[in-house]
């Protein structure tokens, strides 16, 4: 037994049929996610481009469709990046069940700890900015 | 004979050092999830309580006859509203606990209960995905 396999089982848990039972139930329920996810995204972007037409001709609305649209488009680009890793963590955990490949279940939960440290950072990303926000209105009207 | 703690090429898939490394790590960015969501459902929860008051009147001066069935549907809305992202929360914070406790006291009970609850979770999100990308599509439709 080589000292990297027997620093490979630190933890002592093992991955038993409870676990894969639970493991591939989870894997298609992301991958239902993060397909879900996608489909919205594209639906999203087209009512945002084909969208709106009544709100009529002139500068006015298509600046309001512009910014909608570039709305619509950063939203797209972090859900999109969010749920690619949530579909790779189905793809290699299901991989990794199917089998029995350790290497694929370690990169699954590796990108489900990616899929929940991006949004945990968004959370921050968005706290931050809503203190700031709140600040600055305080100064506003302290004025 | 073959110990327990030192893994066999009979034994099929383990939580490994990195494995149980990036599960650690998830959990510990799950924690933190689901606590700024307690937050945010304490938050609505009491905005909820607080702005009731005034939407009732603001409701029967807008729709003098449909005041009523109006503010049932608000309330309503906000009772499913609070009961889904509540139980996402229950169950993203069971696991975070579990997991963690499952691998720290190198306890398999426990780390399969964490591993059911973050399966529950996702069944929850996946069937609320579903919901979410058929009002989009049914927006498509109706443009």
């Amino acid at each position: 037994m080589d000292n990297q396999t027997q620093q490979d089982d630190l933890f002592d848990v093992e991955v038993d049929s409870i676990s894969k039972k639970h493991i591939s139930e989870m894997a298609v329920w992301g991958k239902i996610v993060a397909i879900s996810a996608f489909i919205s995204y594209g639906l999203s972007l087209v009512i945002a481009i084909f969208g709106n037409r009544s709100a009529g001709e002139g500068f006015a609305a298509s600046t309001t469709k512009l910014s909608s649209l570039a709305g619509v488009l950063i939203t797209l680009i972090i859900g999109v990046i969010i749920n690619i890793y949530l579909f790779k963590f189905s793809n290699e955990v299901k991989n990794g069940i199917d089998g029995t490949d350790q290497g694929s279940l370690e990169n699954g939960f590796n990108s489900l700890r990616i899929y929940f440290k991006i949004i945990g950072i968004l959370i921050i990303i968005f706290i931050s900015l809503m203190v700031i926000a709140l600040l600055l209105a305080r100064g506003v009207t302290g004025l | 004979m073959e110990s327990n703690n030192q893994p066999s090429i009979f034994k099929d898939l383990l939580v490994t050092h990195t494995m149980g490394n990036h599960i650690h790590d998830t959990t510990k960015w799950t924690r933190f999830i689901s606590i700024v969501f307690i937050v945010c459902l304490s938050l609505f929860l009491i905005l909820a309580i607080v702005a009731g008051a005034t939407i009732e009147p603001a409701l029967a001066s807008t729709f003098p006859g449909l005041s009523n069935i109006m503010g049932s549907v608000i309330l309503v809305a906000a009772i499913v509203f609070f009961l889904v992202f509540g139980a996402l929360t229950f169950f993203l914070l069971r696991f975070a606990l579990l997991a963690r406790r499952g691998l720290e006291m190198r306890n398999q009970t426990l780390f399969n209960e964490g591993l059911k609850s973050l399966k529950i979770y996702f069944i929850i999100y996946g069937v609320f995905s579903i919901l979410s990308l058929l009002t989009n599509a049914f927006s498509l439709f109706s443009l």
